[in-house]
Parts: structure tokens; C-alpha cells; sequence
């Protein structure tokens, strides 16, 4: 099955990683125009835009910037996952008929906005709100914490381990090394990341992603036009949204992300289940965010994700791809990750990753969480 | 041991139009929570409507301040003005006996987190900032004989 819509353009920005002479705009310029060329579209073509994470009104200013004025727009702003949630929202607004060709862009320059003193993101310091007032005085006013805070749960309720954590950054570290544009290429080893100090128990550093400037970029236009730009054609088989709470103190179970919610969902539209999927990008803001995916969406039953992926099963040569980019721990995560997955998993079913490249990939689970585990946006793509 | 000294970090608490009845009562060493008259459920955080069925019939009721640890976090660095310095020290969601859950520090527990357990009972203290609020804090409570 099919939504009948497809992205045929994927791409981030020119440079990645420390970028200190580029603003967060130019990122998603850059990405825009190398995702509309890898999709043989032109700017003109696009009648609708996507994006968050920049300034008060995010698609006014990306449309400004790029000379848009779309038929139809949207900056949902639901975390890390929106990216993804945006996909889900082009597959909607294509269908009904409110656009023809659909481009997200991302672009954030965190790491280098420190330096200059600059909040990369809008957050209106409110004291009065409610995480602000109910976690905050407490310690917890950052993912780290937060996510902290469900680790330790999982960790008593099924004997997850700090060790089972540590599995999951080696592995991604190797997909890493094959990826040139990674951040982190050094290999990694059980050992060393368990001789690290404590950040915030239970996370080490290598638990916890990085901090880059990126940007990023997909294109999506129905199945029926994709099939006349002469690319790959990769369908978007299934899409979903779910969210459950905002704050950490809020979440219903510390064990079960939203996940659980968008995943079975999209599965179900595009007719497949987790046994059909060749390849996962699945946003690892911290290790064990990929651990309580892997068995919401049912890659493995609820309490299982320490075992499923020990002895580097999730590494390159292992039995279950995932995180093939480097993922948010090792290649970037400049605040926001899911339209890396997304690029990633595009890449991966066009056949163009190289030393990384899934043989005979043909269909990609991507799913992103936002928030404070909060958010979950899932999307099944295919190579048709 | 973990332990938190709460003075001046009463610079953390702004409480909202909502929430003023609890920080006012915390300052007063009670654990109150908002109960909605409707459906009878307790609930937290303090809103202006209650999140379970809608009703605005909300009332304040005293707790018992013993609960159960749900999950913890041990902080060896924050970047949170007046904790930078009070690093190492413990986040704690407690599940209380009458139904909600809430954040506050936790105190009295290893400083080896591996040797902190999930799960145990807990019992609320009240933390002075020394200017007029109070901070939730909740320690570990003496291990009653078994009855099983």
C-alpha cells in the first residue's frame, strides 16, 4: 500500500558540522536548493513549505528568504520529530489537493550560535509555564535529565543496562566511520565508553548526542509526478503522529514512548509489520531514545531492546541496520534530528550511500521523537 | 549521602497564578494538591481545569507526603542557576499514595546511584530557600518489618 505520495529529493546543506561563517537560514537554503536538484525540480515548482525551529514565525521567514509565496504552509513545532510530522503533513496536504510539490528544510546553527552568544532556539523564558515551575527548580530543565529520568525506569522495570546503552553507541559509532560526513569517525569500544564518568546517571557522554550546525531538506510530490522527474521514486508507504504529554513529570509510563501510538499506525497503512522493514532510522537524541523505539514500534517485545541489540547487532555487518548515518550520537543533531533520518533513509533506498549502503534496501522505518519523549512521528517509505 | 542545601535557590520558584496555593502551603511544611470536585480525582501539576474529565469544580486537599519512588536521575553537573554548585544531587519522581506523581530532589540516598533502587517508599521533607519558599525533597522512609 501506498499514500500516493513520494520523496524524490533529500539533501542537507553544504557544510555540516562546525559551520561558524554560515547563518541558520543559509543552511536551509543550501539544503533546499541540493534536495530540489537531486529531485530535478527548481524552486518554482515548490507551492508549499514546511519547517520549524528558526525565529517566532519559521515559514515566513525560510519563504521570504527563499522568494515563496505558497499556496499552502505549516511550522508545526513538535520537537525533534516535527521534520518527520512535516512529511506526514505534505503526505495530507498533496492528497487533498493543496499543493503539488511539498519542500521541508531545516537548518540550525547551535553549536556555533554559543560563540556568538546567540539562543539558537525561541524559548520564551516564562516562569509561569509549567515546566518551568514543576521540573526546573528541580535539576530538570534539559533533555538530558529528563530522558535520564526514563532510562533509569526502564532500567528497573526490564534489567536494561548501562552496558546494553554503550552497545548501541559502539555501533552507531561504526556506521559512523563509514559516513564522511559524520562528526565523530573515531571507532569506539564497549570498554572505553564504560570507563567514562557519569554525566547525569544513567548517561555517560557517549549516551548523549552531539551538538552541530546543519541543515537539511526533502522534497515530496505525488507518486504520479515523482514517476516523471527521472529519480528514484521513494514512496511514503505509511505516516503518523502521536504525542502524550509535554514535560517528563507528565508522561503516562516512563517506559513507553509515543511511539508506540504513531508506529503500529503507519505500519498498518502501508500494509508492512517490523519483519518487512530492511532498514531503520530511528532518532537517537541519547542511547536509550533508540532502545524504547525498538520496541514500541515492535522490533522486539517491550523490555527487550538491551538484549536485541547487544554483540553490535545494530553495527554495520550486524543483522538489523540501524542508525546507518551515524545517527544524532555520532554524524549531527544541531537541536533537531529527524530530517537527518529522513535524508538517510532516502539515501539508503536510492542506493547512494556507499561504504554504508544496505544492500538491496527497499524499505526504511524512520521514526522521530521530540521533546521530552513527548512526540513521535513515524514514516514507512518503500522503493517502488 | 546526596543531599541538597536549598538556600538561595528560592531564586528557582515563580509561582504561577496556579500553582500559588501549593508553593504557599509547601512553605508551610504541608504537601497540598488540587482535587477536582467532579470526578474526585487528584491530580498535579495545579491547572485551571482538570485534565481527566474537564470539570473546573477544583478544590486543595493535604497529602500524606509518602509515596513510592518512580524513577530518579543523579545530576554530576548542571548549568541551572544556584544547582551548578550543589552538583551532585538527585531528581526523584514519586508516584504519592494519593494517586499523582510529583518531581522534587531526592535526599538521603548512596551517592553510587547504582545503589539507589527504584520502587522504595518514600517520605516528603520540606527544603527553606531561607527567603519565604519551600522545596520539595523526598528521602528514602525507614524499612518497615516485613508483614508477608
Amino acid at each position: 500500500m501506498s499514500t500516493g505520495v513520494a520523496i524524490v529529493g533529500a539533501a542537507e546543506a553544504d557544510e555540516i558540522g562546525v559551520v561558524p561563517h554560515k547563518s541558520s537560514v543559509q543552511m536551509h537554503a543550501e539544503a533546499a536548493a541540493n534536495a530540489l536538484a537531486s529531485a530535478n525540480l527548481r524552486l518554482r515548482d515548490v507551492d508549499a513549505l514546511f519547517t520549524c525551529g528558526l525565529d517566532f514565525m519559521p515559514s515566513l521567514l525560510v519563504c521570504e528568504y527563499l522568494g515563496l509565496k505558497p499556496r499552502y504552509s505549516s511550522s508545526q513545532s513538535i520537537g525533534g520529530s516535527s521534520f518527520v510530522a512535516h512529511v506526514h503533513e505534505a503526505v495530507l496536504a498533496i492528497r487533498s489537493g493543496q499543493c503539488e510539490v511539498a519542500l521541508v528544510t531545516h537548518g540550525e546553527t547551535r553549536r556555533s550560535n554559543r560563540k556568538r552568544g546567540v539562543q539558537a532556539r525561541p524559548h520564551h523564558f516564562d516562569p509561569w509555564l509549567p515546566d518551568w515551575q514543576w521540573e526546573r527548580p528541580y535539576g530538570v530543565d534539559s533533555p538530558p535529565g529528563a530522558y535520564a529520568l526514563a532510562a533509569t525506569r526502564h532500567m528497573h522495570q526490564y534489567g536494561t543496562t548501562t552496558r546494553h546503552f554503550a552497545e548501541l553507541a559502539v555501533a552507531t559509532r561504526a556506521w559512523a566511520v563509514r559516513n564522511p560526513r559524520a562528526y565523530r569517525r573515531t571507532p569506539l569500544t564497549v570498554d572505553e565508553v564504560l570507563a567514562a564518568p557519569y554525566f547525569v546517571y544513567p548517561f555517560r557522554p557517549t549516551d548523549i548526542c552531539l551538538v552541530t550546525d546543519a541543515g537539511g531538506a526533502v522534497v515530496l510530490t505525488a507518486v504520479e509526478r515523482a514517476r516523471t522527474l527521472g529519480v528514484p521514486v521513494v514512496e511514503v508507504l505509511g505516516s503518523a503522529v502521536a504525542h502524550t504529554h509535554y514535560g517528563i513529570s507528565q508522561m503516562p509510563d516512563l517506559t513507553v514512548s509515543p511511539a508506540a501510538i504513531s508506529g503500529p499506525a503507519a505500519l498498518a497503512e502501508a500494509g508492512l509489520t517490523p519483519d518487512d522493514i530492511d532498514v531503520a532510522e530511528l532518532y537517537d537524541s541519547f542511547t536509550y531514545t533508540v532502545l524504547v523505539q525498538l520496541e514500541d514500534l515492535g522490533f522486539c517485545a517491550k523490555g527487550a531492546a538491551g538484549e536485541f541489540v547487544s554483540g553490535q547487532r545494530t553495527a554495520p555487518g550486524g543483522d538489523f541496520p540501524l542508525n546507518t548515518s551515524g545517527g544524532g550520537l555520532s554524524y549531527t543533531h544541531p537541536g533537531m534530528f529527524g530530517m537527518f533520518l529522513l535524508i538517510e533513509a532516502v539515501r539508503q533506498l536510492r542506493g547512494e550511500c556507499g561504504d554504508r549502503q544496505v544492500t538491496g534496501a527497499r524499505t526504511a522505518l524512520v521514526n522521530g521523537i521530540g521533546g521530552y519523549l513527548s512526540s513521535s512521528a513515524t514514516a514507512v517509505l518503500g522503493r517502488t | 549521602m546526596l543531599d541538597v542545601t536549598a538556600k538561595r535557590l528560592g531564586q528557582l520558584v515563580s509561582p504561577s497564578p496556579e500553582g500559588e496555593p501549593f508553593w504557599q502551603a509547601l512553605a508551610e511544611h504541608r504537601l497540598s494538591l488540587p482535587r477536582c470536585r467532579a470526578c474526585t480525582r487528584t491530580f498535579f501539576y495545579p491547572r485551571a481545569i482538570c485534565p481527566r474529565c474537564g470539570s473546573r469544580e477544583l478544590e486543595w486537599v493535604t497529602a500524606s507526603g509518602n509515596g513510592t519512588l518512580y524513577s530518579f536521575c543523579v545530576h554530576f553537573r548542571s548549568f541551572i542557576p544556584g544547582l551548578a554548585d550543589a552538583a551532585p544531587f538527585a531528581t526523584a519522581l514519586v508516584d504519592l499514595d494519593e494517586g499523582p506523581r510529583v518531581t522534587g530532589f531526592l535526599v538521603g540516598v548512596p551517592e553510587d546511584p547504582e545503589l539507589i533502587a527504584c520502587g522504595v517508599r518514600v517520605r516528603a521533607e520540606f527544603l527553606d530557600t531561607g527567603d519565604g519558599t519551600s522545596m520539595l525533597a523526598f528521602r528514602p522512609a525507614p524499612q518497615q518489618p516485613s508483614t508477608a
